[in-house]
Parts: structure tokens; C-alpha cells; sequence
């Protein structure tokens, strides 16, 4: 079990980081919401997402670090969030792949299929089908 | 362990006090922070939601008793949906972490709780209303998709599917926290000297399967939502005449659903470990690799998902990746089989009841795990996907598996929760009609499903009469194996013997406390000096008070 | 230590519970555990955004159009409430840990009053233009002027979903804020102990990242 330095066993005993830490971090993050707004003007083509994201990323860097503390705490806590980003990339990269790579062994499955139920939703616009039969009574999705 | 369990040289009277008698009243039970009470009720709530999905299951075995629809269709479709629905939600996956970890987990580390009590009673209060929307949902309107809700059918039908997905949204609420208290009572509160390779395997079991719950379960909840709101709203992400993909569905459902089932067989592992290394009184063989292919189970479990999707309109690539995927699983698993058939070897094997369940165990899942492979390859999936195979494979992992382990288990530790010993008679007559009943009821559907009888139908040509009748018949002989088994312990409540604190002779923790614990648990924390299953200085049990 | 200052006399002194052995362990363990409880978070709103960036590249003209729809002018602003909120989270932190009190009493007012702003300018300003103009999800959708483009109820389903289920976030951190006040007053929160608003801390901040990225995917990515 962990060393404790704080010979009190029921009340803690820390300090806080000095306060321009904190006052930097929210300036950077200021300035970097504008550098968000501004850049969004330009188009950088199929880039654009990519950058967006990438300085949201080093925004969110600053927020984990700092405001929650992790650069300081560090250790499983750091483990357990990177954890669950992992595996949010393990399910995202077969899903998304999965769709790209449909047409791969068959290409009629890359045709898109226009289908629309008869009768919803009542505002979009989609073909019916010539064929369609009539909508049937007690068939409206939103009837929950 | 080091300490010496207790020998009576008479037969030991009944604590005065313990954790059942500690405080009286509703209230002491309803505001309860103490982990031995919520697991209690966690374990009745349990079994009786078993009770439930097992007529469930009774009368959709007694519609393919015979050719011709008893039950109309649909209703027939609302029995098989609901008794997945039950089975799954409500009672297999909380099962063995709420009922049997809640329990035992702080006491295998000499804990006095797990790390956050009341937590642990907000998850069980969380599952209580999820259990309530559950029934709700049933009687006003049961569904009728399959467990698995697939779109575009879950958007159309005109049953109750927000109320359903509602509730197994907020049962998983209850995994999540759950999971969370376990891995921080493993991480903070070992004892001084129990290092992680001195954990029980229960324990390594727990941890493995709470962070299995923990990165699954959000999925499971934000697919749900979506459900939900595509029902509700029409957002279009699911539904193929707004232009959603029902396949992207199936996705989101299967990355928490192939987890799930290691939710449900990992903790089942843990179970196993521990009776096989009290009664052939020999550490576990490997114990390291035991250990860690559980962790290992966790992850290679998260890249498999797409095998439940090969007939799907996936794409063929992906199913390919996924197929081979699949094949690194069982590694681990079978990592774990031989080494408890190592352990079993040249042991001093004490043939007790909860010895007998983890016999059991090892010949139906071994069963249930080889047959995935046919499933888990490409081709073969072809042919038996959605047929009586599937249905046999994953009742011989998750009933002869789980079910099983989970019962061992409780006829383990029982004498520790009530402090008395059942009939070693009927215990094993119950086991005895259990295996019987089970390998009838479904070593039949695996033949079934080799000649072609697709899952979820209502009826049948006559060709596979004989043996769905046989099948049905085989759960007849189940149900009676588990009233059985109901009576042997209610029969122990009443008069069972009183039970020393290490009736069988174990080595972890729990056993050097009185049986049932004292509301602490110890009086003082223990102090851990070697590994879990060091049968050096505990004396041969003999099973019984004395 | 030259940021000291006595232990207030109103205080309630901290006592841990019976099960730890030792306040450390208490706030490490407490923290461990919400860092875990976030990662479900993560893996919740991330599923969101797999399903964002599934449709949005098989509809790649409808999102551009269609988040043209969006004012960049009130999704910036709440961009700003939300990461001063974040400070003034770490500054009630921060003035627990210096035992002043009416600070942090401050501050968390100061959070609660900036995570009310958030939904009145979502709530109150962003969301009735739309439902006026029928950008909403399909049962609802009735809007004409994206009609060159195909499927845009995706995104406005995709938008309400995920902002709708991150301003319920907002909404239970408001709950969770106006606790951490109750506790403030009752004296429970003072230098010795300051767990709770550690916590509800993490959560906030967590709210905040969420935001962060919804921000330029729904308001800028074009």
C-alpha cells in the first residue's frame, strides 16, 4: 500500500497549482475557440475536419491535463481514460471500414437502394415506389 | 493463507451475531450499505428473474413439442423475445458479479466493503427500476424482435419496444457502477502483502469482467437511445427509408453483445478456479495464466464482434477480418481448460457437490466452446447461422457454462452466506437431473440445427419432430432438476446443520471468518503472506460442522 | 505554504469511512473510479460520433449545407461559457484547498449561473428558430430550403440527439453543482476534504471536452 505523507488519516493536506497556471490554460483556450472560428472560413478541401479536429484536440489536451488534473495525478487514472479512447477506436475503425469495403467482393452491393415505407414520414422526400401497396392502419412509426 | 481455520472438535453452535441479525427491520435492509446484504438481494432478485425466463422458456418448448401452432405467431415471438430479454438483462449478466462478487469480493480481500458502499446500493436500487420498467414493458404490449431489437423490424412493430430498451438501458447503469466498484475495491483495498499475483482467480475473474462491463455497456446504452429516438423522432441512422443502415444497427448492438457473453462466462471462469483449488486441494496450475487470460479474454473479445454479422450484408472483407479474429479467443479460454485439467490431475479430488457442477462445467463448455468454431468460420457460418446450432452452442456456454458455475458456486459458498450445510443428498440428485436435462434438452438442437431447423420458428415440418420432442421433454427433466435443487436449499434454511467457518477446507480469505460473517466482516484486517491457494497448513474438511 | 490559511471554526471536520485506511486512498480511490466512469461517458458520446461520421461520408453535401443552418455566433458563445465554467470549477477547487470559503461558495454560483446560461442560449435562442423552420428530425422535418440536397433530417436528427443527450449532461451537472452547494453551506468542504467537488470537477470538465469537439463538427465543419 502507497506511503502516506499526510500523517492525519481522516483530512487531506495539499495545495492547489499556482494560479497562472490555470489563468494561462484559460487563455489558451480562448485563444484557441477563436483560432477555431477563424479557420473555419477557409476551405482546406478534404482537410478541413482534420484540422478542426486536430485543434480541438490540443484544447481537450489542455483541459485533461491541467483542469483535471492528470499531468499531477497521472498513473491508472491516465491508463483508464487512454483505455477507453482505444476501444473507442477499435469500434470505430471495422465499422466505418466495413461500409467502404462493402462493394469489395460484390460491386452491385455499393448500388444504393431507394426505398421509401408508404406513407412516412410524412415530409421527406423520397420516391414511392410505383408498386407500393397502400399504407396499412396502425403502421405509424412514432406511435409509441 | 497463513492463518489457521477454525477446528471444532465438536460441532459448532450457530453465531450470535452476524451480518444478517445485525440490525432488524425494512429499513435496515432497504437502506443497507452493506455488501453482504445487497448481494442478498441481488441473489433473490436473480433467481427469481431466472424462475420467470425459465417459463418463458418451458412454454416455448411446449409450442415445438409437436408440429401445428399452439400459440398464435406473434405471441410465440413475444415468449422467445421475452425469455432472451429476461435471461440476459435481468438475470445472467448481474448475476454471478452482483449476487456472488457483491458478496465475496471484499471478503476474499479481507476488506471491510468494497470501496464505494453506497454506490453499490444506488446500482442495486438502479437495477430494481430497471427490473420494474421490464415488467411494465411485458405486460403492456410484450415485444416481439428478438432479443436483439434489429431494425428496420424494432422501428415498425407496434409493441412496446421503447419501454423494453428503456429498461435494459437503465440495467445498465447498474453494470456500469457495479464494474466500477469492483475495480477500485481491487485496485485500494487488498490487504498488506496481497500483491496482484496473490489475488484469488474469483477476484482476477471480477476485474476482468468489470472492465469488460465498463467499455461495452455505454455502447449498448447510446444504441438503445438511438433506438429510441429513431422510433420517436425518425433520426435515420438505422432506418433504410430515411437513409439509415439497420446493418450500422447491428454494429452497435454486437460491440456490446459479443462482449456481453464474456460479461457472462468470465466471472462463471473465476467460479471455477476456485472449486477446483479447493477440492483437489492443489493451487491452480499456472495460476498466472489463469489469471491472465481473463484480462486477456477482455480485450481480444472487443475485435471480434462482426462474427455475429457474416450473413448480415456485411461486407464479405470485414467478415474475413473478423473470422480470423475470432480464432485467437479461444486461446485463452482453452488456456484456462487445460490448466484446470492439469490442476485435476494427480490432485487429492474430493468429490463434493460444488466439485461435481465444475466437472460439469468442464465437459459442457468445452462442448459449447468448440462448437463456436464452426460458427466463428466464415463458411460454416453460412449454413448454420440463424439455426437450432447457434441456439445450442450458446445454451451450452451460457446454461451449461454459466448456469452451471454460478450453482457450483452457490453450493460452495453457502455455508459461509447462511452459516448451513444442505443435504449432500439432494444437492446431487438435483445435479444429477440438472446434467441429464440440459445435454437432452440441447445436445438434441445441435442435430437439429446440422439438419436445418431455423431459430425463432413457431412450427416445423414432421422431419423434426422426433427431436424436438425429445428436446422438449429434456426441459421437463431441467425444470425438475432445479426445484430439486430449490427444495435442497430451502430444506438447509430450515434445518441444515450448522457450518464451521471452512466446512471444505478452502484457502482464501472468507473461510478464516466466522460463517455468516460478522457485519465488518474481520475484526482485523488480514495479513496475506503467500499466494490464495496454499494448502499447506489447512487440514483435510470434512464437509461437515465438526 | 505561504497561501495558508486557519481552518475555519464552522467546519466539519472529515472523518473517512470505515472501509479506508486512509483519506489519500479515499480521494485517489475516488478519483479512480470517476476517471473509469468517465471512460463509459467516452465510449457513449463516441458511439454518437461514429455514427456522425458514418453518415456524414456517405452525405458529405447535405452536412455542408445543412450546417449552414446553425448560428456560429450563439455556438461560439456558449463554447466560452462552457470553458469559463470549467475555470471557475478549478478555482472552487482550488479555494477549498486554501479554506476559503466564500470563494469557493463563489465560484460554484459562478458555475451553476454560466451551466444555466448554456441551456437558456441553447434552449431559449438556438433550438426555437428550428423548431420554427422545421430543421428537426424527420417525423418532424418540414424545412424547404435544403431540398437540393438529400437525407438532411440525418443531420438535424444526428444534431438534436447530440446535443440534446450533452445538454442533459449539462442539466444533471447542475444538479450535481447545486449539491456541492448544499455541501458548501452545511461547512462540509474545507482544506481537509474537498473530494466531492474534485469529482463533480472531473464531470464538468468532461462536459466541457464533449462540447469542445461538437462545437466544430455541427457549427464549422464545412
Amino acid at each position: 500500500m502507497a506511503q502516506h505523507h499526510n500523517d492525519n488519516p481522516h483530512e487531506l493536506d495539499h495545495d492547489p497549482l499556482p494560479l497562472k497556471v490555470y489563468v494561462g490554460v484559460l487563455g489558451s483556450l480562448g485563444f484557441l475557440t477563436f483560432v477555431t472560428v477563424w479557420i473555419a472560413q477557409f476551405d482546406f478541401g478534404v482537410w478541413t475536419v482534420p484540422v478542426a479536429m486536430l485543434i480541438a484536440t490540443i484544447k481537450a489536451a489542455l483541459v485533461i491535463l491541467y483542469f483535471m488534473n492528470l499531468k499531477q495525478d497521472g498513473g491508472f487514472n491516465a491508463v483508464a481514460f487512454f483505455t477507453g479512447f482505444f476501444f473507442l477506436v477499435v469500434f470505430t475503425i471495422p465499422t466505418l471500414w466495413d461500409r467502404e469495403t462493402r462493394d469489395v467482393v460484390d460491386p452491385d452491393r455499393a448500388v444504393e437502394v431507394h426505398h421509401t415505407r408508404p406513407g412516412f414520414p410524412p415530409q421527406v422526400t423520397g420516391e414511392k415506389p410505383a408498386d407500393a401497396p397502400e399504407a396499412k392502419e396502425g403502421e405509424p412509426v412514432a406511435a409509441d | 493463507m497463513s492463518t489457521a481455520p477454525d477446528i471444532a472438535t465438536q460441532a459448532p453452535s450457530f453465531p450470535k451475531e452476524h451480518y444478517l441479525n445485525a440490525s432488524k427491520g425494512f429499513k435496515s435492509w432497504a437502506l443497507t450499505v452493506d455488501h453482504k446484504r445487497i448481494g442478498l438481494m441481488y441473489l433473490v432478485s436473480v433467481l427469481t428473474f431466472f424462475l420467470v425466463g425459465g417459463l418463458f422458456a418451458l412454454l416455448v418448448r411446449l409450442e415445438l413439442l409437436a408440429p401445428g401452432g399452439m400459440f398464435e405467431q406473434k405471441t410465440y415471438n413475444q415468449l422467445f423475445t421475452l425469455h432472451g430479454v429476461v435471461m440476459v438483462f435481468l438475470f445472467i449478466i448481474p448475476s454471478i458479479p452482483a449476487a456472488l462478487g457483491n458478496f465475496f469480493l471484499p471478503l476474499q480481500l479481507g476488506a471491510k466493503d468494497v470501496a464505494f458502499p453506497k454506490m453499490n446500493l444506488f446500482s442495486f436500487y438502479i437495477y430494481a427500476v430497471g427490473a420494474i420498467v421490464a415488467i411494465v414493458a411485458m405486460v403492456t404490449g410484450a415485444v416481439d424482435t428478438g432479443w436483439t431489437f434489429y431494425t428496420p423490424y424494432s422501428l415498425t412493430t407496434n409493441t412496446g419496444v421503447v419501454l423494453t430498451v428503456f429498461a435494459a438501458f437503465i440495467l445498465g447503469f447498474s453494470s456500469i457502477l457495479t464494474g466500477v466498484n469492483f475495480i477500485v475495491t481491487i485496485h485500494k483495498l487488498r490487504p498488506p502483502g496481497m500483491t496482484w499475483f496473490r489475488l484469488p482467480l474469483f477476484a482476477w475473474s471480477l476485474y476482468a469482467t468489470s472492465v469488460i462491463q465498463l467499455l461495452s455497456t455505454p455502447v449498448l446504452a447510446i444504441t438503445l437511445l438511438l433506438l429510441i429516438a429513431e422510433r420517436l423522432f425518425g433520426v435515420g441512422v438505422f432506418d433504410p427509408a430515411l437513409g439509415g443502415d439497420p446493418v450500422l444497427f447491428q454494429h452497435f448492438f454486437w460491440f456490446y453483445s459479443h462482449p456481453a457473453v464474456y460479461i457472462m462466462i468470465v466471472p462463471a471462469f473465476g467460479i471455477i478456479s476456485e472449486l477446483i483449488a479447493t477440492f483437489s486441494r492443489r493451487e491452480v496450475f499456472g495460476y498466472k495464466f489463469v489469471a491472465l487470460s481473463s484480462v486477456a479474454i477482455a480485450i481480444i473479445g472487443f475485435f471480434v464482434w462482426g462474427h455475429h454479422m457474416f450473413v448480415s450484408g456485411q461486407s464479405e472483407f470485414a467478415g474475413m477480418v473478423f473470422s480470423f479474429l475470432t480464432f485467437f479467443v479461444a486461446i485463452p479460454t482453452a488456456v484456462k481448460i487445460f490448466n484446470w485439467t492439469a490442476t485435476l490431475y494427480k490432485g487429492d479430488i474430493q468429490l463434493r457437490t460444488p466439485m461435481i457442477y465444475a466437472i460439469m462445467f468442464l465437459i459442457q463448455f468445452t462442448i459449447g466452446g468448440l462448437t463456436g468454431l464452426p460458427l466463428g468460420a466464415l463458411g460454416t457460418n453460412v449454413a448454420l447461422h440463424d439455426t437450432y446450432y447457434v441456439v445450442a452452442h450458446f445454451h451450452y456456454v451460457m446454461m451449461g457454462g454459466t448456469v452451471f458455475a454460478f450453482i457450483g458456486g452457490l453450493h460452495y459458498w453457502w455455508p459461509k452466506i447462511t452459516g448451513r450445510m444442505y443435504s449432500e443428498k439432494s444437492a446431487n440428485i438435483g445435479a444429477f437431473l440438472l446434467f441429464i436435462g440440459f445435454n437432452v434438452t440441447f445436445f438434441t438442437q445441435f442435430l437439429l440445427g446440422f439438419k436445418g431447423m431455423p431459430r425463432r420458428y413457431f412450427d416445423y415440418d414432421p422431419e423434426f419432430s422426433g427431436l424436438h420432442a425429445f428436446s422438449s421433454v429434456g426441459s421437463w427433466i431441467l425444470g425438475v432438476g432445479f426445484l430439486v435443487t430449490l427444495y435442497c436449499f430451502i430444506q438447509s434454511l430450515r434445518k441444515g446443520e450448522v457450518a464451521s467457518s471452512n466446512p471444505w477446507g478452502g484457502t482464501t480469505l472468507e473461510w478464516t471468518t466466522q460463517s455468516p460473517p460478522i457485519a465488518h466482516n474481520f475484526i482485523d484486517t488480514p495479513t496475506v503472506s503467500t499466494g490464495p491457494y496454499d494448502h499447506s497448513e489447512v487440514p483435510a474438511a470434512t464437509g461437515r460442522a465438526a | 505554504m505561504s497561501q495558508q490559511v486557519a481552518v475555519p471554526e464552522k467546519v466539519v471536520r472529515h472523518k473517512v469511512g470505515h472501509h479506508w485506511p486512509h483519506v489519500e486512498v479515499e480521494l485517489s480511490g475516488a478519483k479512480l473510479g470517476f476517471w473509469i466512469f468517465l471512460c463509459t461517458e467516452l465510449l457513449m458520446f463516441g458511439g454518437l460520433f461514429v455514427a456522425y461520421t458514418y453518415f456524414r461520408s456517405l452525405y458529405p453535401e447535405t452536412f455542408t449545407a445543412a450546417h449552414q443552418t446553425l448560428s456560429i455566433p450563439l455556438g461560439t458563445l456558449n463554447t466560452g461559457v462552457l470553458i469559463l465554467s470549467s475555470f471557475t470549477v478549478v478555482m472552487a477547487i482550488r479555494s477549498a484547498m486554501l479554506n476559503q470559503r466564500k470563494a469557493m461558495l463563489g465560484y460554484l454560483y459562478a458555475t451553476l449561473f454560466l451551466a444555466a446560461a448554456f441551456m437558456v442560449i441553447k434552449l431559449g435562442f438556438e433550438w426555437p428558430p428550428k423548431f420554427e423552420k422545421g430543421t428537426l428530425p424527420a417525423a418532424f422535418y418540414t424545412y424547404e430550403g435544403l431540398a437540393h440536397v438529400e437525407k438532411p433530417h440525418i443531420f438535424f436528427g444526428l444534431y438534436f440527439v447530440m446535443t440534446g443527450l450533452h445538454g442533459i449532461h449539462v442539466v444533471i451537472g447542475m444538479g450535481l453543482i447545486s449539491w456541492l452547494i448544499w455541501l458548501g453551506h452545511k461547512g462540509v468542504l474545507y482544506r481537509g476534504f474537498y473530494t466531492p467537488i474534485e469529482i463533480v470537477g472531473l464531470y464538468w470538465h468532461f462536459v466541457d471536452l464533449i462540447w469542445i469537439y461538437l462545437f466544430p463538427l455541427f457549427y464549422l465543419a464545412g
